[in-house]
């Protein structure tokens, strides 16, 4: 117990989650996916083997050399999946990056300041909130190109509305503590007290939440790919590959099953760190 | 009871109005030139400079908002730049197969989460509790579109039982309405669960098990009852996720719907196809959470006290 209070809350959130067997595993899985995918380029050629058509060998699975088969243009599957995970995560995280930021400064510009800004802001989102997201996203392919950039921005927006509450509700909570009141009456600026004092305490119980946001990401972007409105080709993207295996569907099921069977595992290692991650950062929170 | 109505009937209006002059302002940063998209590449710039006054596209945001609402409000939607059609017309044709999609999958989301929920709070950390946690991470990471092709491969190609496009009879609406309920399935019965026990625990359901009545009349006519309460809230929520995810689901099995429309158009930049297809959405989606409120009021009497003509 004496050694315990020596430790600072993150620590004591780490070694619970470093205790907890399926957050482990799921981040021994998510880490295996993305050193796969990030390292794509050492051992596939972009050219050669992941838009490089190869019609004599198209749709056969097992090839030598190509474990995981090839797909309707004779691509090497293997490594069309390893780009495309490229693709999810990086837009999967990115929106998840940029959309905390803006959720922040909104929700705790609403929470600290009340009254008219809070009421302004909070309709504002209540409004994107009222489109479901794939109609939002469909707005937004209208009126711009589909480049990865675009579509985090897009996603991002749209992960903002639920985010900023969450945010909100925890600043509210934080910031008539006794403690901010000292800090205020010592004369410090309401950026100070806000940036080193309220947020500090208010967002740790949300970025749990935050993290599970990025498997929804990834759902969007592969079902934006998909339905021909996300990534283009011949950049290859778990959705759009799906798709473009549902013609073959009678032919090939490896090109139908296993960029989704990618898309699940990811899945599936995210959520379980964000479940751990909720957990540890609970336990630290309920511990005080 | 009535003033209730009123009061959410009012609610809707705003939110329809901000929604739609928020997409309609997006849509109108599309970097297309809708008279080059009626009048075709060989058009003459005076030709392009006279539709676009015919369209009066040359007036500010608000009035264009203002003429289109004023549009659909006598029934005019606009006409589709690419198919050159009433898009009312278009949204009539394909409307009821959305509807089919988004309300079918609500009611079995509804039928089997809320029985499914029931049972797994009745079993707290039994191995059944344990089995379906395992089941509901993997159906939760499961893409509707993926889950949908593993199902055509099994039932359509495999084993041929039913088909792998449509929706003209039951048998082919199985396959679209269990991909779009299985996401509503996992959050439905949790929330079911978590709300189950959350009431099992409260004074009443002690002194109704005291009192001596069965265990199952305990649990449905005490305990459901008001669990249910924010499973309810969540329908409104549930259909707006359905109508989102019909998109999708109308795409891998090439039904004819508002989403599968509204993809055709993005392609086309078709604006006033894609504005009337967001509007219909809203509108359904706010219907729907009308429904749900009244429906509440229904359900929990406290409500109708609260908003009820005053007693003296």
């Amino acid at each position: 117990m004496q050694e315990r209070l020596g430790r600072n809350p993150w620590q004591t959130a780490w070694r619970r989650l470093s205790r907890n067997r399926t957050a482990v595993a799921g981040l021994f899985l998510l880490a295996v996916i993305v050193l796969a995918c990030f390292s794509a380029p050492l051992w596939f050629d972009y050219q050669r083997d992941v838009v490089g058509v190869n019609i004599a060998q198209r749709l056969r699975i097992p090839v030598e050399g190509k474990p995981l088969g090839t797909d309707e243009l004779g691509r090497n599957l293997l490594a069309r999946i390893l780009w495309g995970g490229r693709v999810s995560l990086t837009i999967g995280i990115g929106s998840v990056v940029l959309a905390s930021l803006a959720a922040t400064l909104i929700g705790t510009v609403a929470a600290y300041y009340g009254g008219r800004t809070d009421s302004l802001l909070m309709r504002a989102l209540d409004v994107l909130l009222a489109i479901p997201a794939m109609l939002l996203m469909i707005t937004f392919v209208t009126i711009m190109a589909p480049t990865q950039t675009n579509l985090m921005l897009a996603i991002g927006l749209s992960f903002v509305p639920g985010m900023a509450r969450l945010v909100r509700a925890q600043v509210l909570s934080v910031k008539d503590l006794e403690y901010v009141a000292a800090v205020r009456a010592q004369g410090a600026s309401t950026a100070r007290v806000l940036v080193a004092h309220v947020l500090p305490n208010a967002i740790g119980p949300v970025i749990a939440s935050f993290v599970m946001y990025i498997p929804g990401g990834i759902m969007t972007i592969s079902g934006l790919g998909f339905i021909g409105l996300g990534i283009q080709p011949p950049t290859p993207e778990w959705g759009a590959m799906l798709a473009s295996g549902r013609a073959y569907i009678r032919d090939a099921w490896h090109i139908t099953t296993l960029p989704g069977a990618a898309i699940v595992l990811t899945i599936i290692a995210l959520t379980l760190v964000g479940d751990g991650l909720r957990d540890a950062i609970d336990s630290r929170m309920s511990n005080r | 009871m009535t003033s209730y109505v009123l009061k959410r009937l009012t609610h809707i209006i705003p939110v329809l109005i901000a929604t739609t002059l928020l997409v309609f302002a997006l849509l109108s940063l599309s970097p297309s030139d809708p008279a080059q998209l009626i009048l075709g590449v060989g058009a003459k710039p005076e030709e392009l400079a006279q539709m676009r006054e015919q369209l009066g596209l040359n007036d500010p945001l608000l009035v264009r908002y203002a003429r289109y609402m004023g549009g659909v409000l006598t029934g005019d939607f606009g006409t589709s730049y690419s198919t050159k059609r009433p898009v009312l017309e278009m949204i009539g044709v394909r409307l009821p197969n959305t509807l089919v999609l988004a309300f079918g999958s609500l009611a079995l989301i509804l039928i089997v989460a809320i029985p499914l929920g029931v049972a797994l709070a009745v079993r707290q950390n039994t191995l059944f509790d344990n089995v379906m946690r395992v089941l509901t991470l993997l159906t939760a990471a499961m893409p509707s579109f993926w889950l949908g092709l593993m199902l055509i491969l099994l039932f359509s190609v495999k084993l041929g039982w039913l088909p792998s496009s449509g929706l003209d009879n039951v048998r082919a609406a199985i396959m679209p309405l269990v991909c779009l309920a299985v996401a509503g399935w996992t959050v439905t019965s949790r929330l079911t669960r978590a709300s189950m026990l959350d009431v099992v625990r409260q004074d009443y359901i002690r002194t109704a098990r005291a009192k001596g009545l069965p265990q199952g009349v305990v649990m449905r006519k005490h305990a459901l009852r008001n669990a249910l309460l924010p499973v309810v809230t969540s329908v409104g929520l549930l259909v707006g996720q359905s109508v989102g995810g019909a998109v999708v689901i109308e795409i891998l099995f090439g039904i004819n719907g508002i989403g599968k429309m509204m993809v055709d158009a993005v392609r086309q930049q078709d604006v006033p196809t894609i504005m009337g297809g967001v509007l219909i959405a809203a509108v359904v989606i706010a219907v729907a959470n009308l429904l749900t409120d009244l429906s509440y009021a229904v359900i929990d009497p406290r409500l109708e006290s609260m908003y009820g003509e005053p007693a003296a």
